[in-house]
C-alpha cells in the first residue's frame, strides 16, 4: 500500500475554555495502536477528531496523506466504532448492515457479496434476522465492528471496544481486532492496560489532554525497571505501606499479604526486584507526569 | 454517475420508510379517520369546505414532517451515520421528500374523497392551500427540534402556533394566518409556502454550521 | 431534597422555557385585551345586548321557521361535538321531518313538500360567496347580476292546537333526525329578547355583588389559560421522561433502592409544582393590577388564586400525569397525540358551553365577563367535574408507578411484547 501512515501535529482541541487536546504530535503507522489513559484523558476527543466527528482548533492532521478537512474523502478511508454502538432499533442486522453499507457509497453487488462474510467472521452468521434492539451488548459490539470495515477502510477507530464484555468476547474481540490490524491502521483506546498489553505493539498514554508517552510497549516497560519490588509484608503493615509506595498487586494470604509496588529504592528488607509489566510501567509514567499521589495511590 | 445517485438515495428512502416513518404514517390515517367523525365533510359549500381541511387535515404536516430529526435523536446513531460518507443533510433532505409528498397525497385523497360526498368547492385550489399551511406548521416543528436538538421542543412549538391561530386569529399573525381559506382569502398559503422553505433551509444551514464548528 | 432537585430539573428545561413563554403569550394576547373596565350601565342606551328566556311566544314561531327553512334547502345546520356540520337528509328521513313540520304547522305533506321544489327554497347567490368576519358580521358578494335569485316559502303558521310539550316534544325527534347537535337542541335560543337596562343592571350587580368584579375577570382567566394548560404540560412531562432514556439512566433508576411510590409521585408532583409556580405568579400579577384598577371598590382579592387552584390545577395535573403515564409505559412522545386528539374533541365540545356550563369537559370554557348566575347554577357540577379530573390524574400517576414497578423488576416490555406477538404471526403464517 502507498502512504498507511497518520500524522498528528501540533493538535489543539477546546470544550468553551477547557482545553481538552494540548499540542498532540503522533504518527501512528500500520499495525494496532493502542492509545492508553483514565476515564476523561482525552482519548475519545482524539479518536472522534480523527473520524471527523469533531473539529479541531489547530494543527494539522493528515491520515494516508489526506489532509482531515476532506472530510468526506476521510470517511471513505476510515471505520469508526463509537464507544456506545446502536442503530436504529427496528432495523435487523442484515438491514442495519445493508443501509450503513448504502451511507458508505457501496453499490448493491458489493454489499451483497461482502455482508455475509463479515457477520460470519464476527459470529453473527446466525443472527441477519434478529433486531438489533434484541440483540446483547457483545453482539451488538460485534454488529458494531463488522459495520466499521464494511467499507474496507484504510483506517479503523475503535473507541473502547471492550469495555462491558466478559472475559471470553473480550479475548475474541481483541484477537478480532489483531488479525483486522494486519493490513490496516487500527487505533484503538481504553483505559484497560491488559488490552493493550495483549494486542498492541506502540501506544501513547493520554493525561488531561495531553499526550505522556509515545512509543513501544517494550520501551514503556523498560522504564520501570529496577524500579518493581515484591514484598511479603503482615497485613497491619498495609495500610502504612499503602501511603508511601504506589502498590500495583496484592495477594492476601491469611495475615500476610504480598504486595507488588513502586520505588525507587528497596522499600521493605525482604523486599524482591522484580521484572515490570506494563501496568507498572503505566502507574510509573503517570506519577512521572504530576499525578496527584492520591489518585495513584501513594508516592514512589 | 446520476443513476447510482437517485439508487442510493431511493434506498436510504425506502429504508426509512420502513423503520422511521411507518408509526407517523399510522397516525396521520388515524388523524384523517377522526376527521369525518369531528367535522362534517359532506354537502358543503366552498366556505365550509376550508374548514375541516384547514382545522384538522392541516395538521398532517405537523404529524409527518416534524419528527424528521427523531430517527437520530439518541446521539451514539447520530455519531455513527455521520462518519459515514454520505452527506447529513441529503438524509434529511430525502426524509423531507418522502414526508411533503406523503403529506399532499394525503391531502389531495381527502379533499377529493370531501369532494364525493357532495362537498363543493376547488379541489385543486383547497388541496395546494391546505398543503402549503401543513407544510409551513411541519417546518415551524422542523425548525424548532432542528435547533433545540429536543423532538419534543418541535411539535411543541408547532402546534401551539395552530393554538394560536384558533385562538388568536388573524389579527397577530397576518400573513401567516393559518386559516385564510375559511374566510376566503388565499393569499396568506403563498406566504405560508415561502416562510416554510426558508424555514427548512435555515434548519439545514444551522445544522451544517454546527457540525463545522463542532 | 429529592422534590427540589426534580423541581430544578423541571424548572431548567428548555420546554419549560416555551411552556413559561407560551401562557405569557396567552395572557398579554388574549387575557388583557378582551377584558375592559367593567361599569354600571348607562340609561338611555340603544342596546344592552341580548339575553334568552323561555317565552312560548317568541320561540315556538322562530324555531318552526328556522326548522321549515332547512327543511326546505335539505340542508341541516348541526355542532354534534361542536364543529360545523352541514347534514343532507335522506328521503326517508325527509318523510318523517315533513310529518313533524306538518304536525306543528297544521299544513299538509303535501304542500309542505310542493313548497320544497327541486329548485329549493332560500337564496341562493350565483357564483357568489358569503364571508364571516372576525366580529360575526356577514358580508355577501354577488358578482353576476340575474344569477342570484330568491325562492322564499310560502307564509308558515302555526298550529293552533299546538302546546309548548307537544312542541318540546317534536323538536327532539327533529334534533334525532337531523342527528343531534342541530339548533333545535337547544330551544332557548330561539327564545333571544333585547336586554333592558333594567337586565343589564341585574347582570351588572351580580358581578359586583357575587363575583366582587375579580371572580367575573379570573373566570375570563381561567378560560384563556386553561386552554394551554389543558394540553402544554404534556410536552414537559414528556420531555423529561424521554431525557431519562436518551441519557441512559433508566437502567440506573430501575436498579436503585427507592419505593417506586415515592420516585414517581415526588418527580411528578414537582413537575406539577414547577408547571403552576407560573400560573400562580400571573395571578398574583393579575390581582394587583385589578386592584389598583379599582381602587376603593370591594373586589375579592384571592379570586384570581382561588380560581387559579380550583380550575387551572387540575387541568395540569391530568395533562401532566397523561405524559408521565404513558411515556413510562411506552418510552415514546405518544402520549403528545394522545393527549393532543383528547384535547381536541375537549376544546371543540367545550365550545357548545363556551360561555359557562361545564359539564364533563376537559377544558372548562366560560369566555364572558359576567354571567354570574350561570356558573352559580352549575357551580356543583363544576367542582364534581374538577375533583373528578383530579382523582383521574392521580389515578393515572398510580398505574405509572405499577407500570414502572413491572418495568424495574423486568416484567415488562410493551415495544418488546408487541413485537412478540408479531413474530409469532410470522411463525404461524409461515407454519
Amino acid at each position: 500500500m502507498d502512504n498507511m501512515q497518520i500524522e498528528i501535529s501540533n493538535l489543539n482541541k477546546f470544550y468553551g475554555k477547557k482545553h481538552a487536546l494540548q499540542n498532540i504530535n503522533l504518527s501512528i503507522g500500520q499495525g494496532m495502536f493502542g492509545l492508553l489513559g483514565r476515564n476523561g484523558a482525552g482519548k475519545t476527543t482524539l479518536m472522534k477528531t480523527l473520524a471527523t466527528l469533531l473539529n479541531k482548533k489547530s494543527g494539522d492532521i493528515t491520515v494516508c496523506g489526506i489532509p482531515i478537512q476532506n472530510a468526506k474523502e476521510i470517511c471513505r478511508i476510515t471505520g469508526y466504532l463509537p464507544q456506545e454502538f446502536s442503530m436504529y432499533p427496528s432495523m435487523k442486522v442484515y438491514e442495519a448492515m445493508d443501509y450503513l453499507g448504502v451511507l458508505s457509497g457501496l453499490d448493491c453487488k458489493t454489499r451483497k457479496g461482502r455482508i455475509p462474510g463479515l457477520l460470519e467472521k464476527v459470529n453473527l452468521g446466525d443472527h441477519h434476522r434478529t433486531k438489533v434492539k434484541a440483540l446483547s451488548g457483545g453482539m451488538k459490539r460485534r454488529l458494531g465492528i463488522a459495520q466499521a470495515i464494511l467499507h474496507d477502510p484504510k483506517v479503523l477507530i475503535v473507541d473502547e471496544p471492550t469495555a462491558g464484555l466478559d472475559p471470553e468476547e473480550r479475548i475474541r474481540f481483541r484477537n478480532l481486532l489483531c488479525e483486522l490490524a494486519e493490513e490496516r491502521i487500527v487505533i484503538l483506546s481504553t483505559h484497560i492496560v491488559g488490552d493493550i498489553e495483549a494486542t498492541c505493539e506502540d501506544i501513547a498514554i493520554m493525561d488531561n489532554g495531553k499526550l505522556l508517552y509515545k512509543g513501544t510497549v517494550k520501551e514503556l516497560t523498560r522504564t520501570a525497571t529496577n524500579k518493581v519490588y515484591t514484598a511479603e509484608i503482615a497485613r497491619i503493615e498495609l495500610n502504612a505501606l499503602k501511603e508511601k509506595y504506589i502498590v500495583t498487586g496484592m495477594l492476601t494470604m491469611g495475615e500476610r499479604v504480598n504486595v507488588r509496588l513502586l520505588a525507587n529504592e528497596q522499600p521493605t528488607t525482604n523486599a524482591i526486584l522484580c521484572e515490570p509489566n506494563i501496568e507498572d510501567a503505566y502507574m510509573l509514567r503517570m506519577h512521572e507526569s504530576g499525578v496527584a499521589a492520591h489518585q495513584l495511590g501513594g508516592n514512589l | 454517475m446520476f443513476s447510482v445517485v437517485l439508487r442510493k438515495y431511493s434506498f436510504i428512502a425506502k429504508s426509512n420508510l420502513k423503520h422511521n416513518f411507518l408509526i407517523h404514517i399510522l397516525t396521520a390515517l388515524l388523524l384523517l379517520c377522526l376527521t369525518p367523525l369531528l367535522f362534517g365533510i359532506g354537502n358543503l359549500d366552498a366556505a365550509a369546505s376550508a374548514v375541516p381541511l384547514e382545522m384538522i387535515v392541516v395538521l398532517l404536516g405537523i404529524v409527518l414532517l416534524t419528527p424528521i430529526f427523531m430517527p437520530e435523536q439518541q446521539k451514539d446513531i447520530r455519531e455513527l451515520i455521520e462518519t459515514k460518507c454520505t452527506s447529513q443533510s441529503g438524509i434529511y433532505l430525502i426524509r423531507m421528500i418522502t414526508s411533503v409528498t406523503t403529506i399532499f397525497i394525503m391531502i389531495l385523497c381527502f379533499a377529493l374523497f370531501m369532494s364525493l360526498n357532495g362537498s363543493n368547492f376547488p379541489v385543486l385550489k383547497y388541496t395546494i392551500g391546505t398543503f402549503f399551511g401543513a407544510f409551513f406548521l411541519g417546518a415551524v416543528g422542523v425548525f424548532f427540534s432542528g435547533i433545540s436538538d429536543n423532538i419534543a421542543v418541535g411539535y411543541m412549538v408547532s402546534l401551539f402556533y395552530y393554538v394560536f391561530n384558533m385562538a388568536a386569529g388573524s389579527k397577530y399573525l397576518g400573513k401567516l394566518f393559518l386559516f385564510s381559506m375559511s374566510k376566503g382569502s388565499f393569499e396568506e398559503k403563498y406566504w405560508l409556502m415561502g416562510t416554510a422553505i426558508l424555514l427548512v433551509v435555515v434548519t439545514l444551514l444551522i445544522q451544517t454550521v454546527i457540525r463545522r464548528v463542532r | 431534597m429529592m422534590f427540589l432537585k426534580e423541581f430544578k430539573k423541571t424548572i431548567m428545561s428548555l420546554t419549560y422555557l416555551i411552556f413559561v413563554g407560551i401562557l405569557l403569550l396567552m395572557y398579554v394576547t388574549q387575557y388583557e385585551t378582551s377584558v375592559a373596565k367593567i361599569e354600571a350601565p348607562q340609561k338611555g342606551l340603544q342596546s344592552y345586548g341580548v339575553k334568552y328566556e323561555e317565552n312560548k311566544e317568541i320561540i315556538i314561531p322562530n324555531a318552526v321557521e328556522s326548522l321549515y327553512g332547512e327543511f326546505s334547502a335539505n340542508s341541516y345546520i348541526a355542532y354534534p361535538i361542536g364543529f360545523y356540520k352541514n347534514v343532507k337528509l335522506g328521503d326517508k328521513k325527509q318523510g318523517e321531518m315533513v310529518a313533524i313540520l306538518s304536525e306543528m304547522t297544521g299544513i299538509s305533506k303535501d304542500d309542505l313538500m310542493a313548497d320544497a321544489g327541486t329548485d329549493g327554497a332560500g337564496i341562493t347567490f350565483g357564483e357568489g360567496d358569503m364571508v364571516t368576519n372576525e366580529s360575526g358580521e356577514i358580508t355577501f358578494t354577488v358578482p353576476g347580476e340575474g344569477e342570484g335569485k330568491e325562492v322564499l316559502p310560502s307564509r308558515i303558521s302555526i298550529d293552533q292546537k299546538l302546546t309548548y310539550e307537544r312542541f318540546r316534544e317534536l323538536m327532539k325527534d327533529a334534533d334525532k333526525l337531523i342527528g343531534g347537535g342541530s339548533k333545535y337542541s337547544n330551544l332557548t335560543d330561539f327564545g333571544s329578547v333585547p336586554m333592558t337596562y333594567e337586565d343589564a343592571l341585574v347582570e351588572y350587580k351580580a358581578i359586583v355583588e357575587k363575583d366582587k368584579i375579580t371572580g367575573a375577570l379570573a373566570r375570563v382567566f381561567s378560560d384563556y389559560l386553561g386552554i394551554v394548560l389543558s394540553i402544554f404540560p404534556v410536552f414537559v412531562a414528556v420531555a423529561l421522561g424521554l431525557k431519562d432514556r436518551r441519557a441512559k439512566i433508566q437502567e440506573l433508576l430501575y436498579t436503585r433502592r427507592i419505593s417506586s411510590f415515592r420516585f414517581m409521585f415526588t418527580r411528578y408532583f414537582a413537575m406539577v409544582a414547577a408547571l403552576f409556580l407560573p400560573v400562580l405568579l400571573m395571578a398574583l400579577y393579575v390581582t394587583v393590577q385589578t386592584a389598583n384598577q379599582y381602587r376603593g371598590v370591594d373586589i375579592d382579592l384571592f379570586a384570581f388564586i382561588k380560581y387559579s387552584c380550583g380550575s387551572l390545577l387540575p387541568s395540569i395535573m391530568v395533562s401532566a400525569a397523561v405524559g408521565v403515564c404513558l411515556t413510562v409505559l411506552t418510552d415514546t412522545p405518544i402520549a403528545i397525540a394522545a393527549q393532543g386528539i383528547w384535547w381536541f374533541i375537549g376544546i371543540n365540545m367545550g365550545l357548545q358551553h363556551i360561555d359557562g356550563g361545564y359539564g364533563s369537559d376537559l377544558v372548562i370554557r366560560h369566555n364572558k365577563v359576567g354571567n354570574t348566575d350561570v356558573y352559580l347554577d352549575n357551580f356543583n357540577t363544576l367542582v364534581i367535574n374538577r375533583i373528578s379530573y383530579t382523582l383521574l390524574a392521580i389515578a393515572l400517576v398510580a398505574l405509572s408507578v405499577w407500570i414502572y414497578e413491572l418495568k424495574r423488576r423486568g416484567k415488562l416490555d410493551v415495544l418488546g411484547s408487541i413485537k412478540k406477538i408479531f413474530i409469532h404471526r410470522k411463525v404461524e403464517s409461515k407454519a
